[in-house]
């Protein structure tokens, strides 16, 4: 399990677009209040820098994160995923679970990456300190429910665009719904993981099955 | 090791294998030969639990492939014709995250890309066709695996690579290493038994002589 999840790991890492995606979500955040100041966007009133460029950095997060899901993590599905069950002999969930760890870690170091950028606007804004470590954690934790829904998304199609628009396109909605349904984004982010455990959770229980054999095309 | 049963395979419009009983002890060899698409590759995929058998039984180590699919993958290792996609990695890279998979030691990754003569640091994805099939035949040494299941090994291999990979397999059989070779070349030195394929069907099975270390790699497998 360890070798595969290195792999996994490795395989991301050596993406250009995880440093890519790093740079232009911190580049735009950071653009953010040099093109409206410290007080932001004039039309927002009563609404913080830092409180803006929060809201960025959620939509930000909703393109970019399935976007560099779906660009980084590795490209066996389906009868691929047999072959490297035989190969390795592990079992398909665990090489799912491998991914979907990976693909998350390397989510995290993409937010990650624009914290400097956040503290900034924490700083201009006089938040407390507490208020930005509790909205970070939430962001960081949706890392998780992008990476699964990028992941589902991307066992359907071996069109990544397909798959980063799908996987995007499914973020969107149940972030909105997740929205609607509780009082905070942070609430939303933590509810959302939650939910995500369990479609990981259906979708490893099913991988061992969907993938023990190559389809008859590939026999 | 290996005990085959029965084992009949039916695709939507041929039959691949017609009632196939085949049965293979612990450090054995066997070379598969016959006629392009007359069951040898499918024969090999079902070894390797890669596809289930329309009916018959495959027993390996004593568990049975179809039922215990995931635990029949640790003891078997199989070469041939998979897809392998670069993800970016290089030859080492890759072959040593099967060896760890496999939970054998790095360095065998090395002897084993160093046997088939793969340059490690090569990335996957500048590899052509027949040094793709170089690197699943050093993946399979690299793993370890109890029984190899080699479908046109040789193929790709220049003599002297060729000549070091059967130095090798004759050890690993002296070690208990189960060998099944599917090739027409004349991998018959390599086994103790060959069989012949057509229509599905063994048509012809012979013992040869153990091979001994005293013969010269060269002479195990013919061109």
């Amino acid at each position: 399990m360890r070798a595969v999840v290195l792999r996994e790991a490795l395989v991301a890492a050596r993406r250009p677009a995880l440093v890519g995606a790093a740079i232009v979500g911190a580049a735009l955040l950071a653009l953010f209040p040099l093109a409206w100041g410290v007080r932001g966007i004039p039309t927002l009133g009563g609404i913080s820098l830092y409180d803006q460029q929060f809201r960025l950095e959620w939509i930000l997060a909703l393109v970019l994160l399935p976007w560099t899901a779906a660009r980084v993590m590795a490209t066996e599905r389906a009868d691929d995923f047999v072959g490297l069950s035989a190969l390795t002999a592990i079992q398909p969930s665990r090489l799912l679970l491998a991914r979907l760890l990976a693909t998350a870690i390397a989510l995290v170091a993409v937010i990650a990456g624009a914290l400097p950028v956040v503290i900034s606007a924490q700083q201009m804004s006089a938040v407390a300190a507490s208020r930005l470590v509790a909205d970070q954690v939430a962001l960081l934790t949706f890392s998780l429910p992008a990476a699964i829904i990028t992941v589902w998304w991307m066992q359907l199609t071996t069109d990544r665009l397909l798959g980063w628009l799908g996987a995007a396109a499914t973020t969107v909605i149940v972030v909105t719904i997740a929205r609607l349904s509780v009082a905070t984004m942070n609430q939303a982010a933590i509810a959302l993981a939650t939910i995500s455990v369990g479609a990981a959770a259906i979708l490893l229980a099913k991988a061992d099955v969907w993938w023990r054999y190559l389809s008859e095309r590939r026999a | 090791m290996i005990t085959i049963t029965g084992l009949t395979m039916t695709f939507e419009h041929r039959t691949a294998l017609a009632g196939v009983d085949l049965s293979i002890e612990r450090g054995g060899g066997v070379a598969v030969s016959g006629p392009d698409r007359e069951g040898r590759t499918t024969l090999m995929q079902l070894l390797a639990t890669l596809i289930r058998p329309t009916s018959g039984t495959i027993v390996i180590g004593g568990l049975d492939a179809v039922t215990e699919v995931y635990r029949v993958r640790r003891l078997v290792a199989y070469a041939g014709p998979t897809r392998i996609l670069p993800n970016r990695l290089r030859v080492d890279e890759y072959l040593r995250f099967v060896a760890g998979a496999r939970h054998q030691p790095s360095a065998t990754a090395d002897i084993a890309a160093d046997l088939v003569g793969l340059n490690r640091s090569a990335p996957i994805e500048a590899l052509a066709d027949e040094a793709r099939g170089q690197l699943t035949l050093a993946a399979a040494i690299a793993s370890g695996a109890a029984v190899l299941l080699l479908d046109r090994p040789f193929d790709g291999l220049d003599t002297v690579s060729r000549d070091r990979v059967c130095e090798w397999l004759v050890a690993a059989r002296q070690n208990g290493t189960t060998l099944i070779v599917s090739d027409n070349a004349h991998v018959a030195g390599l086994c103790d038994r060959s069989v012949t394929l057509c229509d599905g069907c063994i048509v012809e099975s012979a013992a040869h002589a153990p091979s001994g270390q005293t013969v010269p790699p060269r002479e195990l497998v013919g061109a």
